[in-house]
């Protein structure tokens, strides 16, 4: 059985019998943005953040997903995964001293669960206390470890993190640990219809609590096939489908979106690039682009996370090239959670009718803005790069100086 | 060719919206695009009656109806404020101007665009009533494009002129203020039965609920007039307060406190500070570290609105930024658990003791009298004074001599008291907070930024 099929084997089992929810997110066929998009950031290593209402099943989705893809029974993935709390220290989260040894006068760490684990699970992470969330930071970024005067290397793991809304008892989270998820989906209320459904339906087990000890991977594989006829992901199809994802080529037309969405979201023309710090000047000439409502910039790891999840949408859909819809479709998902928008533009759409998150409403729209701008100036782009090509210095001036939108200047820069 | 194939060709034409392919249907005269649900329909009849080929005339009506949900008017809201723009030339015609400004828009982007097969299906349709002539004429004007043969002695070249003058900006704000100019340029040609229409927009064939939310969305371009079809005046300056002070924040946040005890058996021992323990792990001698919650306190009493509601202050019934900043005072006190009295003064003055339901304090504040301006600062005091200190702001519009007792009364009070002057009386202000307000139109920001110690 090939790795794609396996894939969408398990994406089905888990929407008809563990995570039973609407579909969500258009491409060729309708999908479950949560649970699709969870299964790609699980095959590629990748770091998504569900954020919902509790009770929604976002840590369902998040150890559901692991288990099938690291084969590893729930209550294994439930065991290595970190509840966030206000109290939260190194020692719960990366390591402790060897108490006993350290008497001994000998510094010793034990390494946690959490970061021998081969997945990355933070259930309820706005839970743990702003000045406490950079403990997380560095692990996050490189795999890398320290505690005392010991560190660990760790290979690359897929990071699935769940938080709640707003209430009294939990934080916000600090921008750079955002920056460092990769996706954020909303875990939605399944609704009435799928209501009915969970009333009656009895759910699947995949606890599998009879299997224990440390060898545990054949045997889930076993119980899952002899129970549900499961295929399970081998750490080969997953590198398979990663591989192969990575080597989808963008269209030429959805490149020169990437060129236009990363002009409007990143750029300034007035202060060289956008800055949290920075305030667009009153009646700026660049006011009716996307740069204008929003106050952070891009970081490298998003456009590398928009590269990599636009391509996984193609490979979704079996398409060969990434186009303009794959891109403008990943991209609010990408961004939504790490972009902090000016007060004009959240006060104008305050009460917008919308399906998503008023974040990821903003970012949507804002993003369909940009989709509308690039459809006007793409022959406009292509004629451009064509002149650059062929140094044709006049010709270059002539339609930079004729276009207005960011991106004109951004080539010459 | 298929169906599919135009339709791809469509959106990639108008960068790949989020848009399923058309349905068709009977059942509707000739195409409409839903802007809710941003569903199309097309009557396969219509489009086999436009004298082009088919798949021209189907991908121009596709590329049509997109357009409305890519360009304009994009949404329920931008077409209910169209809509009102439009009715300020004929609320007879408002719903037809809105929709020839609408298409206009539209057919000049997709011919911007190079969906130029729009001009067949115009050029396909039998058009003959003025309207429809003279718009053929300015899009083969301004397009190139041929959208049919129009007689020039059949033209009112004025009006052509005037509807070339305008950009077609498909920005809201541009918009709103061209399909008047629009609306004066063509309602004279609108009084006889006009069929140049692809489809029509009316936001008669939405239900209430969309209606209102679109009302809602689109509060601070309605006039209550407008508004009032979908909710009160009430609502109406409620809106425009969230609107307007969305940044007001309730809590004033935690500070997280720790600090030192000893460890016992049965306490969590992750918090034990190992240096500080000197590496032992007994009870008594080992040290923990915990840490427990302060919610900061607010710093504000409760609160007075004095409120001007003579004349020369804008009646709420047509449009008042004193109300709306009003209500920006009250909801953020009312959502601090604060109480807020309402001295509305005018001919008569009003003084409604402190109170905590929000409806009663803003049917205060709405009672509209437009007559003199008449304050009573010694009543004032003497029916509020046990309840001082108070938060107290004064908006009114006063000349200098009526202004200057009240302000040297108000400094003798205990209050935190702000001023918003609405013109400048330039009277003495006895070290008060005044805020000189040149323009009704900014007092709700101006408000806003006092409430947030801006």
């Amino acid at each position: 059985m090939f790795a794609r099929d396996k894939f969408f084997e398990n994406y089905e089992f888990l929407k008809n019998n563990i995570y039973l929810s609407n579909k969500d997110l258009e491409i060729g066929k309708g999908y479950n943005s949560a649970l699709l998009l969870g299964m790609l950031a699980g095959v590629t290593k990748g770091k998504i953040l569900y954020v919902g209402e509790y009770g929604l099943g976002k840590t369902t989705l998040a150890e559901s997903i692991t288990s099938l893809l690291t084969n590893t029974p729930r209550h294994i993935v439930n065991i290595n995964s970190l509840k966030g709390h206000p109290e939260l220290n190194h020692e719960q989260l990366i390591g402790r001293p060897d108490l006993g040894e350290l008497n001994k006068g000998v510094e010793k760490v034990i390494w946690s669960k959490f970061v021998n684990s081969e997945f990355k699970i933070i259930d309820e992470i706005n839970r743990i206390p702003e000045s406490k969330q950079n403990i997380l930071l560095t692990g996050m970024q490189s795999n890398n470890w320290t505690y005392l005067n010991d560190s660990l290397n760790k290979p690359a793991s897929a990071w699935f993190a769940t938080k709640n809304y707003r209430d009294e008892g939990n934080n916000s989270l600090i921008p750079p640990l955002l920056d460092r998820f990769d996706l954020a989906v909303e875990s939605k209320n399944p609704g009435m219809n799928i209501s009915r459904i969970l009333r009656t339906q009895e759910f699947i087990d995949i606890d599998a609590k009879h299997i224990k000890g440390d060898d545990y991977k054949d045997e889930f594989k076993r119980f899952l096939k002899k129970s549900y006829g499961l295929n399970s992901l081998e750490e080969t199809d997953k590198k398979n489908i990663s591989e192969t994802i990575r080597k989808i080529p963008f269209s030429e037309d959805a490149n020169l979106f990437f060129d236009v969405l990363i002009s409007e979201l990143a750029s300034c023309q007035v202060y060289g690039q956008k800055r949290t710090t920075d305030t667009c000047p009153d009646g700026c000439h660049y006011k009716n682009y996307a740069c204008n409502d929003i106050n952070n910039t891009l970081s490298v790891r998003t456009i590398k996370s928009l590269d990599t999840y636009a391509k996984s949408l193609a490979w979704v859909n079996n398409d060969k090239t990434v186009n303009v819809k794959h891109l403008g479709l990943i991209a609010p998902y990408v961004t939504w959670h790490k972009t902090s928008f000016n007060q004009d533009i959240q006060q104008k759409n305050l009460n917008t009718q919308r399906k998503e998150s008023f974040q990821q409403h903003l970012m949507t729209k804002t993003v369909e803005g940009v989709k509308y701008r690039f459809s006007k100036i793409k022959n406009h782009q292509k004629e451009l790069i064509n002149h650059i090509l062929n140094k044709d210095y006049d010709k270059i001036s002539g339609l930079v100086d004729k276009m207005d939108h960011p991106v004109f200047k951004e080539y010459l820069k | 060719m298929n169906d599919k194939v135009l339709w791809e060709e469509v959106l990639e034409s108008l960068g790949y919206p989020n848009l399923r392919q058309p349905s068709y249907s009977l059942k509707i005269p000739t195409a409409l695009i839903n802007l809710e649900t941003t569903n199309i329909l097309i009557n396969p009849d219509f489009v086999k009656e436009i004298k082009a080929p088919l798949p021209i005339a189907l991908k121009g009506v596709m590329a049509h109806e997109a357009n409305h949900h890519v360009t304009a008017p994009y949404d329920l809201k931008t077409n209910l404020i169209i809509d009102q723009n439009a009715g300020e030339v004929s609320k007879e015609n408002a719903n037809k101007i809105s929709n020839y400004f609408l298409d206009v828009v539209i057919n000049l982007d997709l011919a911007h665009r190079g969906l130029n097969e729009i001009s067949s299906v115009y050029k396909g349709m039998d058009l003959d009533s003025e309207i429809d002539k003279t718009l053929r004429a300015f899009y083969n004007y301004k397009t190139n494009l041929d959208f049919g043969f129009v007689n020039p002695s059949d033209l009112d070249m004025d009006v052509l002129k005037k509807l070339v003058g305008l950009s077609y900006d498909p920005s809201l704000e541009v918009m709103k203020e061209e399909v008047k100019i629009f609306g004066n340029a063509i309602n004279h040609l609108l009084s006889e039965e006009s069929n140049g229409l692809i489809d029509e927009i009316n936001m008669d064939d939405y239900p209430v609920s969309s209606k209102s939310s679109a009302a809602i969305d689109a509060v601070e371009y309605l006039n209550p007039e407008s508004f009032k079809k979908y909710g009160g005046l009430k609502d109406y300056y409620d809106l425009l307060a969230k609107k307007n002070s969305f940044y007001i924040k309730k809590d004033e946040g935690s500070v997280q406190k720790e600090y030192y005890s000893e460890w016992d058996v049965g306490d969590d021992y992750h918090g034990i500070d190992i240096y500080k323990s000197k590496n032992k792990f007994l009870p008594g001698l080992t040290i923990k570290k915990d840490s427990f919650s302060i919610k900061k306190q607010g710093t504000f009493n409760d609160a007075l609105i004095i409120l001007d509601s003579s004349g020369s202050m804008p009646s709420p019934d047509y449009g008042s930024p004193a109300i709306t900043a009003s209500f920006c005072i009250a909801n953020h006190y009312l959502g601090n658990n604060k109480k807020l009295g309402v001295v509305n003064f005018s001919t008569v003055q009003k003084n409604h003791l402190l109170s905590d339901n929000p409806d009663k304090i803003k049917k205060d504040l709405l009672e509209y009298q437009g007559g003199l301006s008449n304050l009573d600062i010694n009543s004032v005091f003497k029916d509020y004074q046990k309840k001082f200190p108070l938060d107290i702001y004064l908006i009114t519009d006063m000349l200098i001599e009526e202004s200057k007792y009240i302000y040297q009364k108000l400094s003798k009070s205990n209050c935190k008291v702000s001023i918003f002057d609405i013109g400048n009386n330039e009277a003495e202000i006895f070290g008060l907070k005044k805020y000189v307000v040149d323009d009704i139109q900014k007092l709700p920001g101006i408000v806003v930024g006092d409430l947030n110690g801006i």
